[in-house]
């Protein structure tokens, strides 16, 4: 019987806090779905030469960082996925928010200063050396115009 | 000073360039945030101390090649990039480098 306990303590907390985790993905993509809708007017773009007429706002500069964590339900899949191989879907969506999330942060700091425009954007994971916990460290980088 | 990504300013000329600037820093996350980090990572979500911990690395960095920059006269840095490393375990190096200019606005 007491075989049992640590298995099935272990199952409950993957499944408890898979759980939260699930929603707080869920949450998170709901509010970057509103954010992004909201920053819509922001062209945002990833070439280095401004379309004619462009001027560079007097704090070009933006930038948004991010660090989401993984959960555990995410971790445990992702290491089964690490037996069977093929695509770690868990994962996928977390680096999509950590990226997505970061846009939207300079988008932001780009609305706030005035911007119309972000151009020469760049996304680029950073090492923060917290490695040791699965996480999608994000910083994204452009230059706001009107 | 005017900071960009791009290696030209949009609506202003460069009329002349000081050389490379760079800045950086290497930050050791303190055992708390790990502790909390730690314990986010059971639920997932943003770990916001680290988070906070990159944007303060990031401002230091960029604050020393700005340092660099006004020193050579510049009034403008271009082509600005990050990279990070980690020197250690536990330690993290953020780097910010670019090439001071002097530029002036377009008539």
């Amino acid at each position: 019987m007491t075989d049992f306990i640590l298995p099935i303590i272990v199952v409950a907390m993957l499944v408890g806090f898979g759980s939260i985790g699930w929603l707080t993905e869920q949450a998170h993509l709901r509010r970057l779905k509103a954010a992004e809708a909201s920053l819509a007017h922001i062209v945002v773009t990833n070439l280095k030469l401004p379309a004619a007429g462009m001027t560079v706002i007097p704090e070009p500069f933006v930038i948004g960082e991010v660090v989401i964590g993984s959960d555990y339900l995410k971790t445990a899949l992702a290491s089964l996925r690490g037996i069977i191989g093929g695509e770690v879907r868990s994962y996928q969506t977390l680096m999509e928010r950590g990226r997505r999330e970061a846009l939207v942060r300079m988008m932001r700091e780009a609305d706030a200063r005035g911007a119309k425009s972000v151009i020469n954007v760049r996304i680029e994971r950073a090492e923060l050396g917290s490695a040791q916990l699965p996480a999608a460290e994000i910083i994204a980088t452009g230059t706001a115009v009107h | 000073m005017l900071v960009v990504n791009t290696e030209t300013i949009p609506g202003h000329e460069i009329v002349e360039i000081k050389g490379l600037v760079q800045g950086n820093t290497i930050r050791a996350k303190h055992l708390g945030r790990d502790i909390g980090a730690g314990l986010k990572n059971l639920v997932g979500g943003e770990l916001t101390g680290y988070t906070e911990l990159l944007t303060e690395a990031r401002r230091q960095a960029l604050q020393r090649m700005l340092d660099q920059a006004s020193e050579l006269g510049a009034n403008a840095v271009v082509n600005v990039r990050f990279t990070t490393s980690s020197v250690a375990a536990g330690a993290a190096e953020m780097y910010a480098y670019g090439t001071a200019v002097v530029a002036i606005p377009n008539a």
